[in-house]
């Protein structure tokens, strides 16, 4: 699968990179296609571009506040939102629930 | 004849500074009145309690009347007394500074009984509880007697009021610190009071009241107009007043003070309604743990004692707790703490142990040698007026003396010293010197600084007349002598003489040929003498300043005296508070000037140091510093804390704020730039070795984020440890930052750091980390409001490393904190 992400914490400084990190490193062992936007305090990162909206079956939202720039994502159908803890402590998880 | 002012001190005229002029007017047979306009209050200079009674606050229009005696030396000594040491009569100990009204949350978590009041003298103690009853139950007001005795009433109060007086001077002449000796003072001058005295006097007389009875009845009227007042530090010399009553009384009915006295026998708090200072006073400080009082504030003389002794209190608090319990006083925070638990305990232990270790760092047994954080050399030195003043400079760590203002000698006298009496007083300095410099600034006197025995004529100007070096070659057999006791002296040690208001370089030629002279004389006499004494300038005069390279060359030291030099660059009057702005000195003019100064020293060879009070501003050092002045003379009170500050800074960085502070249009450009250099925080590493704690056993997470914090403020990252664990706390708040596989990342943004970084705790054993959590590293990231880029990518490194079992793994494994911090180094590094 084409798997796009979004993290983000409240600080914006440790766990939003936990996040991606985990969504990265997880979506890759399981086959997937996976890219991972942070929203930290180093602003956007790895931005997701329409290029990469082409084609995606699935966005999971990995945050604890808003995200910046949702309308992008308008045509994806399967959007998971998730509290950023949660990617961080079961990435697997949620790679599973897109599945089902 | 009188003599109007606006009332200088921001305390107003509360009881130490009233003390202090009542004993400069009683030195004199003239009769004073003071007079407050505002108020409409008058008071004879020789009562303490009807000064207090004028309700007198800064700026109020003032006159100050003579009524009878030798008029006009009276008159000039009262104003010289006015206008200089008067001015320092309000050192009152601040308040505690480490004020929070957040309860640590170990100690809510902990359970147990604690209770929250007004934390006034900061410090941790534990110890049990002695209550402290009230002195002597009130005797009861004796009613007029039967029989006149008047005589003998009269006569058993004067020998109480006599007593009490010589029990006071004796405890006077015992006290060391000068919060004791302050309110010892003030407690001689209200005991010596005419209105009060006569009170007691008249109710004996007419009233036909017993002496202890009349002592009660004229306190009560006294302490009635205390009260009146709207000022607090005023209404709280009542208690003084009632202190010193029952010490009367005591005397009167033959009581023996050792009775009344509260005897502790372990470490102990003591818990009373109010504690009189005397009660205070006589207390085994060496076992006096803490206060708690239920009233009294952080203005009352036991306050201030128990800030000054260093013993912690916290008001507003009445205990129901039996005798002997343990309790713990955390008089920052104005908490006591029933039976701590071990928990409370280890808490408030890493919080003393900091304090404690950063209170090491700023100690002088860290030697008289002092370096920036860069390793360029820095010397502080004191300013001081007294040779009393040198003992506790050099306990703080003084590296000399860099400006002994010598006018002390001669002012409060009607005869000046003679040449004896100056050679022992500088002698003295220099024994205690023990080879450290000492500059001895000539006699700096003139029309604002009046001499009672050399009545000067009156200048519409004194600022701009007869000052300094200028007033020195009408008065030259004064001057002269003053040399001749120098000379002298300088076999004792390491004395330089300083030339006040040079403006050219004729007015050093004139000095020099003067003390050449007077070495000549002595050489004459037969008498020892030192030949060379080093012989440098006061650069306080712009003039002085833009022909610096004559002067430099000449002289052999300079000595920048910013507060006339900021005064005459100006040109406004420094006592005029209304004119003179603090922003003068860090105003482009003035870093412009003394540019050229410090540079004129360099070219010269000459060493330049700086003596005025910028020098003491720890918000200027980095000015100073990067001006390249090394060489700083404060008062006695600050060379701890400007030793502190100078370690802190990296003259490189502070080189380049001044590059860019020099072509600053206006004050509040330079202040900015001040503050944007504090905020990058002079560049600390992120990684520190103090920061790497592998030897701690925390059993908590209060105790283990309490630990980094500590570690924090050590290393020069915070200086606000309670807000910093707040904000970290604040952040736990959201969700508890424990990772799920025995790794925990607290972390948080706050204007509370000063330079970011990364603490890391390694423990024994996991601690619990929130809900699900357990945690046996702890990663503690703090980060500015506005962290540089670089710095949060590291943050972020490292958040994503973290996620790599075989990396967490190697940080468990490794053996100390250099094979840690390198393991750190090579994965961050981006």
């Amino acid at each position: 699968m084409k798997i796009l992400a979004i993290t983000a914490c409240p600080t914006g400084i440790a766990h939003t990179y936990m996040a991606a990190e985990q969504l990265e490193r997880t979506g890759k062992q399981l086959g997937h296609s996976i890219k991972v936007e942070t929203q930290g305090a180093m602003g956007i990162e790895n931005r997701l571009t329409e290029a990469d909206v082409q084609g995606a079956d699935a966005l999971i939202l990995a945050s604890d506040l808003p995200i910046q720039g949702r309308e992008r994502f308008v045509s994806i159908a399967r959007i998971l939102e998730v509290p950023v803890q949660l990617a961080i402590k079961n990435p697997a998880e949620l790679f599973a629930r897109l599945l089902v | 004849m009188d003599y109007a002012f606006a009332f200088p001190l921001a305390g107003g005229l509360h009881a130490w500074p009233a003390a202090a002029l009542r004993e400069r007017a009683m030195a004199h047979r003239a009769r004073f009145e003071f007079v407050n306009e505002r108020t409409g209050r008058k008071a004879p200079l020789n009562s303490l309690l009807a000064l207090l009674a004028t309700d007198t606050r800064r700026g109020d229009p003032c006159r100050i009347l003579v009524e009878d005696g030798n008029e006009d030396e009276a008159r000039l000594d009262l104003i010289a007394f006015l206008s200089g040491p008067f001015l320092d009569c309000d050192r009152n100990p601040a308040p505690a500074e480490r004020t929070s009204t957040v309860v640590p949350r170990i100690i809510e978590r902990a359970g147990g009984r604690w209770w929250a009041g007004t934390g006034v003298s900061e410090g941790i103690g534990i110890g049990r509880v002695v209550f402290a009853a009230p002195p002597n139950a009130p005797q009861k007001p004796q009613g007029a007697q039967d029989e006149p005795r008047t005589d003998f009433e009269l006569h058993a109060l004067q020998q109480a009021l006599d007593g009490l007086r010589s029990r006071l001077m004796e405890e006077l002449q015992l006290a060391s610190n000068p919060a004791q000796r302050s309110v010892l003072e003030v407690h001689l001058a209200l005991l010596g009071d005419a209105a009060w005295q006569g009170g007691m006097v008249a109710a004996i007389r007419e009233d036909h009241l017993a002496a202890s009875a009349a002592v009660a009845t004229a306190t009560g009227a006294a302490a009635d107009a205390l009260h009146r007042s709207d000022q607090q530090v005023i209404r709280e010399r009542a208690q003084d007043l009632q202190d010193l009553a029952d010490r009367l009384t005591g005397v009167i009915s033959g009581e023996d003070p050792e009775a009344s006295r509260l005897h502790l026998t372990e470490p102990s708090v003591v818990v009373a309604d109010t504690l009189a200072p005397s009660r205070f006073l006589a207390l085994d400080r060496g076992l006096l743990r803490g206060l708690v009082l239920a009233e009294g504030g952080g203005t009352s003389h036991t306050a201030i004692l128990a800030r000054s002794f260093g013993i912690p209190c916290v008001t507003g608090l009445q205990l129901d707790l039996p005798a002997g319990q343990r309790v713990l006083v955390d008089g920052g925070r104005g908490l006591v703490i029933a039976d701590p638990p071990p928990e409370v305990e280890a808490y408030y232990r890493i919080e003393t142990e900091g304090d404690r270790q950063r209170a090491a760092r700023l100690t002088p047994s860290a030697g008289r040698t002092l370096a920036t954080r860069d390793g360029h050399r820095v010397h502080v030195l004191a300013n001081i007026s007294t040779p009393e003043e040198a003992t506790g400079a050099f306990e703080h760590g003084a590296a000399g003396i860099g400006l002994f203002r010598t006018e002390m000698l001669f002012l409060h006298r009607s005869t000046p010293p003679g040449e004896d009496e100056q050679c022992q007083t500088y002698g003295r300095i220099l024994k205690e010197a023990v080879g450290r410099p000492v500059v001895l600034r000539m006699l700096d006197v003139g029309g604002d600084k009046p001499l009672s025995y050399l009545p000067l004529p009156q200048e519409a100007n004194p600022f701009l007349g007869r000052r300094g070096v200028r007033w020195y070659p009408g008065h030259r057999a004064l001057v002269c002598t003053q040399v001749r006791a120098a000379l002298r002296a300088a076999l004792h040690g390491d004395l330089r003489l300083l030339v006040p208001l040079v403006s050219d370089v004729e007015e050093l030629h004139w000095v020099r040929a003067l003390v050449r002279e007077a070495a000549e004389e002595l050489a004459a006499e037969g008498v020892a003498f030192k030949a060379s004494l080093p012989l440098g300038i006061m650069v306080e005069v712009p003039a002085a300043a833009l022909s610096l390279e004559a002067l430099a060359r000449e002289a052999d030291f300079l000595c920048v005296g910013t507060n006339d030099l900021v005064q005459y660059l100006f040109a406004v009057d420094r006592s005029d508070a209304s004119l003179m702005r603090a922003s003068y000195e860090w105003h482009p003019a003035t870093l412009r000037l003394l540019e050229r100064i410090a540079q004129g020293g360099r070219l010269a060879g000459k060493p330049v140091s700086v003596c005025g009070e910028m020098a003491g501003r720890p918000k200027l050092l980095p000015l100073l510093l990067g001006l390249g002045f090394t060489d700083l003379s404060v008062g006695p009170a600050a060379v701890a804390g400007v030793r502190g500050t100078l370690a802190s800074l990296d003259a490189e960085a502070c080189r380049e704020l001044v590059r860019k502070a020099l072509l600053a249009y206006t004050s509040s450009e330079v202040e900015h730039l001040l503050d944007s250099a504090q905020a990058a925080g002079t560049a600390l590493p992120l990684l520190d070795p103090e920061l790497v704690v592998l030897d701690a056993d925390c059993r908590t997470k209060e105790e283990a984020i309490k630990l980094l914090v500590e570690r924090l403020a050590t290393a020069g990252r915070t200086r606000d440890t309670l807000g910093l664990e707040e904000a970290i706390w604040a952040r736990e708040a959201t969700y508890a930052t424990g990772l799920g596989f025995g790794f925990a990342v607290p972390h948080c943004k706050s204007p509370t750091v000063i330079a970011n970084a990364i603490a890391v705790l390694r423990l024994p054993e996991p601690i619990e980390w929130g809900p699900e959590a357990t945690a046996r590293l702890v990663f503690l990231l703090v980060s500015r409001a506005d962290a540089e880029e670089e710095h949060l990518r590291v943050f972020a490194r490292l958040a994503r490393r973290l996620m790599d079992a075989g990396f967490r793994q190697h940080l468990l494994d490794d053996p100390d904190v250099e094979s840690l911090l390198a393991t750190l180094r090579s994965e961050l590094s981006t």
